[in-house]
C-alpha cells in the first residue's frame, strides 16, 4: 500500500476506492476545448458547440495511471467565486478594491469539510444576487476614470457594432477568463443600445456593460466543459489557466496567463511550472496562501473568542487577534521570505508577536507591532502548535479530546469513528488530583474508549503544559502538575513513538511522511474545492510522490498540485 | 380568492417611518394568499427541526410526558414513533451531525455541507411545482434560532436534489424580515430613479439569457452544475420581481429591532456553549416564528423550514419555565451541573439520560422545545388565514417535525439513530392525524410513503435499487 493510501485511509474509509473509469484515459499533453461550457476558443468564438475535439481516448497520449487503473478526476461542479475570490477578481479585472463592501454585503461562506471554498456549499441566494447588483454599481462609482478604463479596451468610442464588439470582446476576455461566446457578446452589446436609447454616451454605456459582465455567469462562476469527451478530458488551456490562477492568486488569470492559454503554451510540465514560478513571485500569491492557512487552521474561530477571565485575567479579544496575526505572519515569513520546507512550520524557532502577546507569552517585548522573536532558547514557543491560535482549541480547560482531534484530523488527515452506542460522553470534571492528562489517560486505558482515543489523544499530551489561553504553565488552576511527555502512533502503524516533551513531539510530526502528506492533501482539497474521494487516489499518488521528492516548500507543493492529473482534467458526464 | 386589499409593500415602505405596526399586532392583520387562485390551497411543505431529540422511552409516555404541548395541535398532527434512521449513521462523522443531516431525508450525508439526497420539502417542491412556483413566491425560506454551528448540517435542514443546501438559513429576525419583505426601494427623490431602473432592467435583460443558455441543450455543463445555474436564475427572477414586479399585498410589520442574541462565532465560542435565559431565547425564536408564519400567511413562501436549536446544541439555560400559566420548572443548567463551559450545557442532560431515572432536566428541555414548536404551528392554525378550502394552513400544509438521535449516546439505548422522534401534520388529510402511531419503520419508507402514497408522486427518495416498503400506519 502506498503512503498516499495510508494517509488517506481515514478519509476514504467510507468510499469505495473504485472511482476509475474504464476507457476514460486522459491526455495530459493534449489540449481540450478552448473556452468554457457553451463556450469556444479564441479561434472559434461563436461556435457554441465547439468543444474538445478529442474524445479522451487517444491511445498514444500519456495517461495518468495508478496501479494499472485509469483515473477519474472526480465530481465537478460549477464553482461560484468565494467572497474572497470575488473581491480579488473585481480588483484584478476592473482595478477597483471593493473587498470591504463585498464582505459586508455578500453572505459569509459556509465552512465545511475544513474549508470555506467547498463547492457544494457555494450556493447562490437572493442575497447574493442583490449584492452582486449593488456591488457592480459600487465598482462603477469607484472607478476614478471610467473613460480611461474603457479606452484600454476599445480603440473607438462610438455606438457602432465595431466599437461595441471590440469593447465587449476585449474586456470580456479578462472578465470571463476566456473569449466571450457569440451569445454572450450579442447579449452584452445590446446594453449599449439601451444606453443609447436613454441618451447616454458610449462610456456610460460601457459602464452598464461592466455591470452586466459582473453579474454574468462566466464572471461569477468557474465553469468548465463537463460534456465534451467520454469519462474525462484534459482541461482546455483557458480552463487550466483559470484553475491555476485561482489556486495561486485566488483571482483571475492576468494577461500573460491568458496569452499563454491563447497560444496553448500551458501544455507541458515545464510550461506550467514556469507559469507557477512567475505567479508565485507576485504579492497576490501571498494573500491567497494566507487564505489557505486561515481555513486549514480555522483561524476564524478566534474572532471574538471568549475565555474565562477568572482563569485567564489577561485575556482580551485583541490577544486573540494577535494570535491570528502571529500565525499568519509566521507562515508568511517561513514560506515567502525564508523559502523553508513546509514541515518546518512545526519546528521553526521563530515567532512574530505584538508587545502584548509577547508579554502574554512571558517574553520581553521588543517594539511596536508584530516583531520577530528568535525563540531558539524557548522550546515551548517554536512552531505552529505552540501558537495561541491553535492552543486555544479545547476551551478554557484545554480539553485533550478537542486538541487531539484537531491535530488528528488537520495534521494527520485521520478521521476517528464516532463513540460507540451506550457510551457516556459527558466530559469529566477537572478537580484537584485529576488533571486533563489524568482524565485523558483514563480514556486511553479504558477498553471501550482506547481503540479510538489512543489514536488521537496522545497528540495532545505533548501540548499538556499549555493552558486554555495558550499560556505555558507548570500546573493548572487547580494546582495539578502538568506534563508533556507521551507518545504518538502514526497512521498506518501501531508503534508507539515516545517523546519527552512537546518539542520532541513536534519534531516527530515534522519528520513524519504522514504529516507532509496530510498538508499536501489539505492543499489539494483547497485547490479542487471539495473533500478528496476515492476517485482522487490515483492523482494524489502522483502529487504526493512529486512533493515528497522535492525540497518540500510551498512552491513545490503548488507545482505538485498544478501538475497533478486531477488538477488538469475534468470528469465528463456520460 | 383575494382578501382585503391592504397596503402594498412599496407603499408601506415609503411610509414606514410613520406607520407603527409591530409584530405584536400580527394577530390583527388581514393578509394572506395573493398569488393563488381557485379553491385548492397551494402545496406547502416545511421542515421543523429541534435539536437533541427526544429519547425513545420518553416518546412512549405519549402526551403525558414531555410531548405534552403537542396535544394542543394533535387534531392536525400525527406523532410517529419508531422511525429508524440508522442508515444515516456515517462512520467518522459527528453523531449529532449524522442524525441531523439525515433528519428529513433519511439518507447518509455526503459531506459537511452536502446531504446524501434531497429533503422531503424539496422533493415536494420540485415535484409539485416542476415549472417553478408562482412569480413572487420565495423558492425556499429557511430560518430559526440556533447557536451551535461547527457543521452546517447541525442547523441547515433543507437540501437540494444534489445534496447542496436549498438556501442559507436566516438567524436574525431583521434579516428574515428583509428576505421576506425586501430591503426597501430606490430613493424616489432621485430625479434619475426611473432611468436607473430602466438601465437596471437592460443590464438584467442582458444577463438572463446567459444563464438560460447554460441550462439549454447547447450548454456543456453537467447536471449538477445546471441545477446550480437554475437556482441562480430563480434568484435573479425574484430579484427582478422585487424591483419591477407586483409585490404581495400583504401588510408589513415594522422592521424588528436588531437581534441582541449572539450570532456567528460568538454564538458558538469554541464549542463551549453560551449562557441564555428562557426569556431571551423564547423572545427571539417567537419573533422568527411570527415572521415565518406571516410569510406563509401572505403566501410568499411555501417551502422551507425552521430550526429551533441546533443538533448538539450547547446552551446553559436559566430562568422560569411557564406552561399554560403554570410555573413548570426553573432552568439552571450551569448551577445544577456545577460547571461552566461545555460541561455545564443542557446538551449533557441528553448524554446522561438514564431510562430508569427521572431525567427531569432533560424532560423539561424537551417540553420547552415542544411548546415552542407548537407556538409556530398554532400561528398557522389561525382560522383568520384559512385557505380557500376553508381549512387552516396547519391542516393543509405538510409540516414535518424531526430531530437528531435523541438518545445522545447515553447509557441504555441499544443504537444511535433508532427511534428518532417524528411528527407530521395531516397535509390536507393525506396523512392520518389526531393520534400517536408506532411506525417501526425506516425513515426512508416513511418519507417515500408520504411522497408516493400521500401525494401520489412517481418519485423515490434514497437508493434507486432499494424497494419501498409502504408504511400504512401513517396513511388515513
Amino acid at each position: 500500500m502506498s503512503v498516499v493510501r495510508t494517509v488517506m485511509a481515514g478519509a476514504l474509509a467510507s468510499i469505495a476506492v473504485s472511482g476509475c473509469y474504464a476507457g476514460a484515459r486522459v491526455s495530459l499533453d493534449t489540449d481540450g476545448a478552448d473556452g468554457g461550457p457553451g463556450g469556444s476558443g479564441a479561434d472559434s468564438a461563436g461556435d457554441e458547440t465547439a468543444g474538445d475535439e478529442t474524445d479522451g481516448t487517444d491511445p498514444d497520449a500519456p495517461t495518468a495511471e495508478c496501479d494499472g487503473m485509469v483515473f477519474d478526476p472526480g465530481p465537478n461542479l460549477a464553482r461560484r467565486l468565494t467572497v474572497f475570490e470575488y473581491g480579488n477578481t473585481v480588483e484584478a479585472v476592473f482595478g477597483v478594491d471593493i473587498r470591504d463592501e463585498a464582505v459586508e454585503q455578500l453572505p459569509a461562506e459556509l465552512r465545511a469539510d475544513g474549508f470555506t471554498n467547498t463547492t457544494s456549499g457555494l450556493i447562490t441566494t437572493l442575497a447574493h444576487i442583490e449584492a452582486y447588483d449593488a456591488l457592480s454599481a459600487v465598482t462603477l462609482e469607484r472607478m476614478p476614470d471610467l473613460a480611461g478604463f474603457v479606452g484600454q479596451y476599445t480603440s473607438c468610442q462610438e455606438f457602432t457594432p465595431a466599437c461595441e464588439t471590440e469593447f465587449v470582446e476585449s474586456l470580456g476576455l479578462r472578465a470571463f477568463r476566456r473569449p466571450v461566446t457569440e451569445d454572450e457578446r450579442d447579449a452584452l452589446v445590446s446594453v449599449f443600445g439601451a444606453a443609447q436609447d436613454e441618451g447616454e454616451g458610449f462610456v456610460e454605456g460601457a459602464g452598464l456593460v461592466i455591470q452586466a459582465m459582473m453579474q454574468s455567469p462566466a464572471f461569477l462562476y468557474r465553469l468548465e466543459d463537463e460534456r465534451s469527451g467520454v469519462g474525462a478530458r484534459s482541461l482546455s488551456s483557458y480552463e487550466l489557466a483559470t484553475r491555476m490562477s485561482y489556486l495561486i492568486w485566488a483571482g483571475p488569470p492576468d494577461e500573460v496567463l491568458l496569452d499563454a492559454a491563447a497560444q496553448d503554451t500551458l501544455q507541458t510540465d515545464a510550461e506550467i511550472e514556469a507559469q507557477v514560478d512567475r505567479m508565485l513571485a507576485t504579492p497576490q500569491a501571498r494573500d491567497a496562501s494566507a487564505s489557505f492557512v486561515g481555513d486549514w487552521l480555522n483561524l476564524a474561530r478566534m474572532d471574538g473568542l471568549p475565555r474565562d477571565t477568572e482563569l485567564y485575567p489577561g485575556w482580551t479579544t485583541s490577544i486573540a487577534d494577535a494570535m491570528v496575526d502571529e500565525t499568519q505572519r509566521f507562515f508568511e515569513a517561513l514560506v515567502w521570505e525564508d523559502d523553508r520546507a513546509l514541515m518546518d512550520l512545526f519546528i521553526a524557532q521563530e515567532a512574530w508577536l505584538t508587545p502584548d502577546l509577547a508579554t502574554y507569552y512571558g517574553l520581553t517585548p521588543q517594539g511596536e507591532g508584530l516583531q520577530h522573536y528568535d525563540v531558539s532558547d524557548r522550546p515551548e514557543r517554536g512552531g505552529l502548535l505552540t501558537q495561541g491560535s491553535l492552543l486555544t482549541i479545547g476551551g478554557n480547560e484545554s480539553s485533550m479530546v478537542a486538541r487531539g482531534l484537531f491535530l488528528f484530523e488537520n495534521v494527520l488527515c485521520q478521521h476517528p469513528t464516532s463513540p460507540p452506542p451506550g457510551v457516556d460522553t459527558t466530559p469529566p470534571q477537572l478537580e484537584p488530583g485529576s488533571s486533563q492528562r489524568d482524565l485523558s489517560e483514563t480514556r486511553t486505558t479504558n477498553l471501550t474508549c482506547a481503540g479510538c482515543h489512543l489514536q488521537f489523544e496522545p497528540l495532545a499530551w505533548g501540548l499538556g503544559r499549555y493552558q486554555g489561553d495558550g499560556s505555558f504553565a507548570a500546573q493548572d488552576h487547580l494546582g495539578n502538575p502538568l506534563r508533556e511527555d507521551g507518545f504518538v502512533i502514526l497512521p498506518g502503524s501501531t508503534d508507539r513513538i515516545e517523546y519527552q516533551n512537546g518539542a520532541e513531539m513536534m519534531e516527530l510530526l515534522a519528520g513524519a511522511d504522514a504529516t507532509r502528506e496530510c498538508l499536501a492533501s489539505k492543499a489539494a482539497q483547497f485547490a479542487i474545492g471539495r473533500a478528496l474521494t476515492g476517485s482522487d487516489t490515483c492523482s494524489m499518488e502522483q502529487l504526493q510522490t512529486r512533493f515528497a521528492e522535492s525540497p518540500g516548500t510551498w512552491r513545490d507543493l503548488v507545482v505538485a498540485i498544478a501538475l497533478s492529473p486531477g488538477f488538469r482534467s475534468v470528469r465528463v458526464e456520460e | 380568492m383575494r382578501y382585503r386589499k391592504v397596503m402594498p409593500r412599496r407603499a408601506f415602505l415609503r411610509g414606514a417611518g410613520t406607520v407603527a405596526i409591530g409584530l405584536p399586532f400580527l394577530g390583527a392583520m388581514q393578509s394572506r394568499s395573493v398569488w393563488g387562485g381557485g379553491d385548492e390551497p397551494p402545496h406547502r411543505a416545511f421542515n421543523l427541526f429541534f435539536g437533541l431529540g427526544c429519547p425513545t422511552p420518553l416518546q412512549t409516555e405519549g402526551l403525558a410526558g414531555p410531548l405534552e404541548p403537542l396535544g394542543e395541535v394533535l387534531d392536525d398532527l400525527l406523532i410517529v414513533r419508531g422511525v429508524d434512521h440508522v442508515r444515516g449513521d456515517v462512520p467518522g462523522a459527528n453523531a449529532h451531525f449524522d442524525g441531523a443531516t439525515c433528519s428529513f431525508n433519511a439518507i447518509p450525508s455526503a459531506g459537511e455541507v452536502q446531504a446524501g439526497g434531497p429533503t422531503i420539502d424539496q422533493v415536494l417542491r420540485r415535484q409539485l411545482y416542476p415549472d417553478g412556483q408562482p412569480v413572487g413566491v420565495i423558492p425556499t425560506l429557511l430560518g430559526g434560532t440556533w447557536f451551535r454551528r461547527s457543521r452546517p448540517g447541525r442547523y441547515l435542514h433543507s437540501w437540494n436534489e444534489d445534496g447542496s443546501p436549498a438556501d442559507l438559513p436566516f438567524e436574525r429576525p431583521e434579516d428574515l424580515f428583509d428576505r421576506i419583505f425586501g430591503k426597501g426601494l430606490p430613493d424616489t427623490e432621485d430625479p434619475d430613479a426611473e432611468k436607473r431602473l430602466r438601465q437596471k432592467r437592460s443590464v438584467l435583460d442582458s444577463v438572463l439569457p446567459q444563464y438560460q443558455h447554460l441550462m439549454s441543450d447547447a450548454s456543456n455543463l453537467g447536471t449538477s452544475s445546471r441545477a446550480r445555474i437554475a437556482d441562480h436564475l430563480d434568484n435573479i427572477r425574484e430579484h427582478e420581481q422585487r424591483i419591477f414586479g407586483d409585490t404581495p399585498e400583504c401588510e408589513v410589520p415594522t422592521e424588528p429591532q436588531p437581534s441582541t442574541l449572539p450570532h456567528e462565532g460568538a454564538a458558538d465560542p469554541d464549542g463551549s456553549g453560551i449562557d441564555i435565559t428562557v426569556e431571551a431565547l423564547t423572545s427571539e425564536w417567537r419573533l422568527m416564528a411570527d415572521l415565518y408564519a406571516l410569510a406563509i400567511q401572505c403566501d410568499v413562501v411555501r417551502f422551507g423550514g425552521l430550526t429551533y436549536l441546533a443538533a448538539g446544541e450547547r446552551i446553559r439555560l436559566s430562568g422560569d419555565y411557564v406552561y399554560q400559566g403554570e410555573l413548570l420548572h426553573q432552568f439552571d443548567d450551569m448551577g445544577i451541573r456545577g460547571q461552566g463551559g461545555a460541561s455545564g450545557c443542557s446538551h449533557e442532560w441528553w448524554h446522561e439520560f438514564n431510562e430508569n431515572a427521572e431525567n427531569l432536566q432533560m424532560r423539561m428541555h424537551v417540553h420547552l422545545k415542544m411548546r415552542e414548536l407548537v407556538y409556530f404551528m398554532k400561528k398557522l392554525d389561525d382560522p383568520t388565514y384559512a385557505d380557500a378550502n376553508g381549512q387552516t394552513i396547519l391542516h393543509n400544509a405538510l409540516i414535518s417535525i424531526s430531530t437528531e438521535s435523541g438518545d445522545g449516546r447515553h447509557n441504555d439505548i441499544e443504537r444511535e439513530l433508532s427511534g428518532i422522534f417524528h411528527a407530521f401534520t395531516t397535509a390536507g388529510g393525506r396523512l392520518r392525524s389526531g393520534e400517536i402511531v408506532d411506525a417501526n419503520a425506516e425513515g426512508l419508507d416513511v418519507y417515500n410513503t408520504i411522497v408516493q402514497q400521500a401525494f401520489g408522486l412517481d418519485y423515490k427518495m434514497g437508493p434507486a435499487d432499494r424497494p419501498v416498503n409502504i408504511v400504512d400506519t401513517i396513511l388515513p
